[in-house]
């Protein structure tokens, strides 16, 4: 009999063991399969808000022709008519057309463009697009999972998914950097967390290396990075972009240089601050007790080396905010808080944006034609010289 | 009584847990008794059939707590003396369909799924729509030729620029990294930088 018992608790325990297992190895081989179906489900549901952008812009050639340049990048609907994508896709555009997911194709109004944030607002009265909603800041912490959605050649969808790897936080805006590839064309694609939630707008990727004996830090570079604009900086950008059509810049009311020190081996030259050759007079820097000939040493606990550095992050601040500020005045530090003022231009004085693109034309077809030039420039001068001889 | 005592070597058999005089014995009686013989290969084909299914883990103490209760259990008096040994094959064969059937059922429903879900949502999800003039209801196909310019007035993007040719940009700004901070370059802004910037701000 205690065999039959045995035997009845090994049958029973057998069958206790496949109606655990079975349901867990489903669940286990379903994993992928659910994890798959739920970025399906992501994707679908966002991407009719991702739109391919083209800026079209006219330059003129050297020969006087016209020449059209279009620039394309991704565009992300965040209302209803209302596409944000990157100053860099349509800084300087004459013409802005977006296509929608499903073909449709729209003249859009640029709205305004801020250099600053890499920003810009499209406006796009013929269609009626479904917007994304912006996610919870907690969502753009390091680790989370990310789904990006863009455009690249051809017009055609590129999806992403990784995670955030790292956070540049700066003073006022965040850069985000993700293990994810990104595509030409990404720029402005849309960054979004697991419920399809906007948490940031694609920048770009990591430049090129420099060579080692150009790269003045020779630091590793990451691979496969790329970098967005987080939703925690975009949304109150956008917001003054949508109620005002720009964005107010902070001023500190300085002129400054760049200034660095010369290390005594291989003569290499360390960047140390923004050395202020002038105030504003009234202004936030005086009256927080800045003057000429002190260097700028930190802005916001931050460590500051450029005065580009330092007046993007006074520009990315806005006008009111009460800011830190460290500064070296004959061997001394000295620190102090200065209130901004608001920026009287719309874009900075030095961001000076090239309203034409006319950039110079590098390409081979170019360098043979200014090759041709030089070599015609050259017969003529040859001939005019020979035409100046004394003839004997 | 030598029916009995063959059933109640089935188990150790099939564990291989049997003398060598115990086998023998069994296999005699199998010759002579055929029902045991068909119970017996009943609870070979039911126990290979459970043996035959995919390994998966189980908690890390399960067969310890299994194997210390079916003891316990062993050391009580039975508590089902009046059930007969034969239900048992029985019993495990229409539990294992049952489970083999839910299995089945849960695997359908894994892959139907996404085309149900998907189903489900395209009809959910709201797609762009045209809301302007009429003339421009429909996606304009991309037009033919080597046109290079976008068409004045009417929403067509050229084929060109889905060429990407020399004259189209494919925009992904490139970030520098410099000491712990990242910077993004934009296209067509000429920003001061480094040594030489000396700038208003």
């Amino acid at each position: 009999m205690r065999l039959v018992g045995r035997r009845w608790w090994t049958g029973a325990a057998l069958l206790l063991a496949g109606t655990m297992v079975l349901p867990a190895m489903g669940a286990a081989q379903g994993t992928l399969s659910a994890l798959q179906t739920d970025m399906d489900q992501i994707a679908r549901r966002a991407r009719p808000a991702v739109v391919t952008v083209f800026a079209q812009r006219t330059s003129k050639k050297p020969t006087g022709d016209k020449r059209v340049r279009t620039r394309v990048g991704s565009g992300v609907a965040v209302e209803e008519n209302g596409i944000l994508t990157t100053a860099s896709v349509v800084l300087g555009a004459e013409r802005v057309m977006i296509r929608t997911a499903n073909g449709l194709q729209a003249e859009a109004e640029l709205v305004v463009v801020d250099p600053i944030f890499n920003i810009a607002l499209l406006r796009v009265p013929d269609v009626r697009l479904p917007a994304l909603r912006y996610g919870p800041a907690h969502d753009a912490d390091v680790g989370s999972w990310v789904i990006s959605l863009g455009t690249s050649y051809g017009a055609q969808p590129t999806q992403t998914v990784g995670n955030i790897a790292y956070r540049y936080k700066e003073p006022h805006q965040s850069l985000l950097q993700l293990t994810i590839n990104v595509y030409p064309g990404n720029s402005g694609a849309a960054a979004l967390n697991p419920r399809g939630e906007l948490i940031g707008i694609v920048q770009g990727e990591l430049s090129p290396p420099e060579p080692a004996d150009q790269d003045p830090d020779g630091e590793r570079r990451p691979g496969n990075a790329s970098f967005v604009l987080s939703a925690e900086t975009i949304r109150p950008v956008y917001e003054d972009l949508r109620k005002t059509g720009h964005v107010p810049h902070g001023f500190l009311g300085v002129r400054t240089r760049a200034a660095s020190v010369t290390a005594t081996e291989g003569g290499k030259r360390t960047p140390i601050g923004a050395l202020v050759e002038s105030v504003v007079d009234k202004g936030p820097a005086q009256r927080a007790g800045i003057r000429p000939g002190d260097l700028i040493v930190a802005y916001e606990r931050e460590r500051v080396e450029y005065p580009e550095q330092l007046a993007r992050w006074v520009a990315a601040t806005r006008p009111s905010t009460t800011v830190d500020l460290v500064w070296a005045r004959d061997e001394v530090m000295h620190s102090g808080r200065a209130v901004l003022g608001q920026s009287p231009d719309p874009l900075p004085e030095w961001v000076t944006s090239d309203p034409d693109f006319d950039l110079p034309d590098t390409g081979p077809g170019r360098i043979s034609e200014l090759e041709k030039e030089v070599r015609r420039l050259s017969d003529e001068l040859t001939r005019m010289k020979d035409h100046d001889k004394p003839q004997h | 009584m030598s029916c009995k005592r063959a059933r109640n070597l089935f188990g150790r058999t099939w564990d291989d847990e049997v003398t060598q005089a115990e086998r023998e014995w069994l296999e005699g009686h199998f010759v002579s008794c055929a029902a045991c013989r068909a119970e017996y290969e009943g609870l070979a084909r039911t126990m290979e059939l459970v043996s035959s299914m995919p390994r998966e883990e189980s908690p890390a103490d399960f067969v310890e707590r299994t194997v210390a209760r079916a003891r316990r259990a062993a050391t009580e008096p039975d508590r089902v003396p009046g059930i007969s040994h034969r239900w048992i094959p029985i019993t495990a064969a229409a539990a294992l369909l049952a489970v083999l059937g839910g299995s089945a059922i849960q695997w359908a429903g894994l892959s139907t799924a996404p085309e149900q879900r998907s189903t489900t949502q395209a009809a959910a999800i709201q797609q762009p729509t045209w809301v302007g003039p009429a003339p421009g209801t429909t996606p304009a196909a991309p037009s033919s030729g080597t046109d290079e310019q976008l068409v004045a007035g009417a929403a067509t993007v050229p084929d060109s620029v889905f060429n990407h040719g020399d004259d189209v940009e494919f925009i992904l700004d490139p970030v520098t990294l410099r000491k712990g901070r990242a910077h993004t370059t934009i296209r067509g802004t000429d920003a001061p930088r480094g040594q030489q910037a000396t700038i208003t701000f």
